[in-house]
Formats: C-alpha cells, sequence, structure tokens
C-alpha cells in the first residue's frame, strides 16, 4: 500500500477515525481523513457514531448479581480461611 | 485530614462488596463463573494480605484495587493465545470489499439523533450491554481497558503484551462490530 498516496480507502479512514478519537493520528493522515469524510457520508457517520459509542459506554452499568447461594458460599469460604490463619 | 485510618471487616466483605465486586468483574469478562471466581479469589487474597493493608485507603478501593489485578491477569493469560487468533481471522472483510470500501448491506445508516448527547435510555443501555457481550474475549479485553476503565493505550498494549498494531485492529474490529450490532438491534429495527 502506498502511503503516500491522497486518497485512502473507507477501511482506512474508519481506522483514522478511530485513531483520532485517541489523539493517535499523525497530521498527514489526519488531512487524508478530512478529505475522506469530505467526499465519503458513509464514513462520515461511522465517524459520528462510533464516537457516539464511546460517550454512552461510560453509562454502563451492569445489574447483574450473585445468588445468596453463592454468596454464603463465599461467605463461608472466607470464614474458614480466617480461622486458619 | 483526620487522623482516622480505615479498618477492615472481613465478615462483612460479602454482604457489603460481593455484589458490587462481580458486577465490576462481569462488565469486563465474558464468563459469568470466571467473574464469581475472580471475586472470591479477591477476598481469599485480601485475607491473605490483611497485614499490607495501611488503612489510607477505604477497605472497599482496597478490594477493587486487588480484583482489578486479577482481572489483568486473568486478560493476561488469555491473551498470547487470542492474539494468534487475531492474525489469523480477518473479520474487517465483513464490512469491506475487496476494494476496502463499505460492502452495500454493510454500510452505517442515518440513526436520526443527536451524537453529540447522552441517549438517556435504559433499553438502549442494555442493548449496548448485549452487544458488547458478543465481541469476541480479546476485544472485550482491550475495549473495556479501553473505554470502561479509560487506559491509555499504551499501557493496555505493555499490561497485555500486545503490539500496537494489534491493538488498533482490535479496537477497529470492536468499534466496527458494535457499531454494527447496536444500528441492527437498536436503530433500524
Amino acid at each position: 500500500m502506498n502511503s503516500s498516496k491522497l486518497f485512502i480507502t473507507c477501511r482506512e479512514a474508519t481506522l483514522f477515525s478511530i485513531k483520532r478519537e485517541e489523539k493517535s493520528l499523525p497530521f498527514s493522515e489526519r488531512i487524508k481523513l478530512f478529505l475522506h469524510l469530505l467526499i465519503c457520508e458513509f464514513c462520515r457517520l461511522f465517524d459520528r457514531q462510533h464516537k457516539f459509542l464511546s460517550l454512552q459506554i461510560k453509562n454502563l452499568h451492569s445489574h447483574e448479581t450473585l445468588t445468596d447461594l453463592e454468596k454464603d458460599h463465599m461467605h463461608h469460604l472466607i470464614e474458614s480461611a480466617a480461622n486458619q490463619n | 485530614m483526620s487522623g482516622e485510618k480505615n479498618i477492615l471487616n472481613a465478615k462483612l466483605w460479602v454482604k457489603n462488596y460481593a455484589d458490587q465486586l462481580f458486577r465490576f468483574a462481569s462488565m469486563r469478562i465474558n464468563d459469568k463463573e470466571a467473574a464469581k471466581d475472580l471475586v472470591q479469589e479477591t477476598f481469599l487474597a485480601a485475607l491473605r494480605n490483611v497485614d499490607t493493608f495501611n488503612g489510607e485507603i477505604s477497605e472497599k478501593n482496597w478490594l477493587y484495587t486487588i480484583l482489578k489485578n486479577k482481572i489483568i491477569d486473568h486478560y493476561r493469560k488469555k491473551s498470547s493465545s487470542l492474539i494468534s487468533q487475531l492474525e489469523t481471522s480477518n473479520n474487517e472483510s465483513e464490512y469491506f470489499d475487496e476494494e476496502n470500501h463499505w460492502i452495500k448491506n454493510r454500510v452505517p445508516r442515518e440513526w436520526q439523533i443527536d451524537y453529540n448527547a447522552t441517549l438517556d435510555s435504559k433499553e438502549f443501555l442494555e442493548i449496548l450491554q448485549q452487544c458488547m457481550k458478543r465481541l469476541s474475549e480479546l476485544l472485550k479485553m482491550v475495549f473495556s481497558m479501553k473505554y470502561l476503565d479509560e487506559r491509555e493505550s499504551d499501557e493496555i498494549c505493555k499490561e497485555l503484551k500486545i503490539t500496537s498494531s494489534n491493538y488498533w485492529v482490535i479496537l477497529h474490529r470492536s468499534k466496527l462490530q458494535l457499531r454494527g450490532c447496536i444500528e441492527k438491534e437498536w436503530f433500524i429495527k
């Protein structure tokens, strides 16, 4: 792949867009991404949507819990380990 | 600062922290049993190391620190075998054609939302969580460290012993998959 070419593929553009989010995209590649996004509406959407998802992930919380039986078992293990010390 | 030091009360650990530690672990590991085992090991390791607890941080934060290290160990044990799979599979080709442009029925579609705002919807977050669960183990590891724990990329590479090019392949695949999954399950029904 010729790294000096000005026009990049969608595959590269999506990767560049992720690197840019992490501020890990060199200046020359930022220009290439900019040019690609000007002409490609799909990658433009990808760019917005994947950043949107990064934002939403911060609001994720799990609601899973352990069963009482599992907790009892754990508690028992700790007690017996503590008694050995 | 007051001179009071935090103290440990192992008898209440399970009651007070088991569920929250389990939730923390199960967000980061696909295997529920493994997540449970890590919580259990955390308590046992804490017991063995009560002497090292200096009371400078809270009991809860101390347990979290132990659990986080356990999770990293768990990741590390698996990452080397998973990396070889990464090199043989090429699942970006699910999304891009031979010329590396979007495959027609995989192109991103407009979601009709404000992309800069938080979407305040319980169902959306549930779907997001389900979609994250579908990421393969290696993708999930890197993805969680990056987006749940907000770790720096070079730290993640060092901890998991992966190259930076592996790291970018993993994030690229994770985001492509996650975006596709969310679009399919939430926006375009």
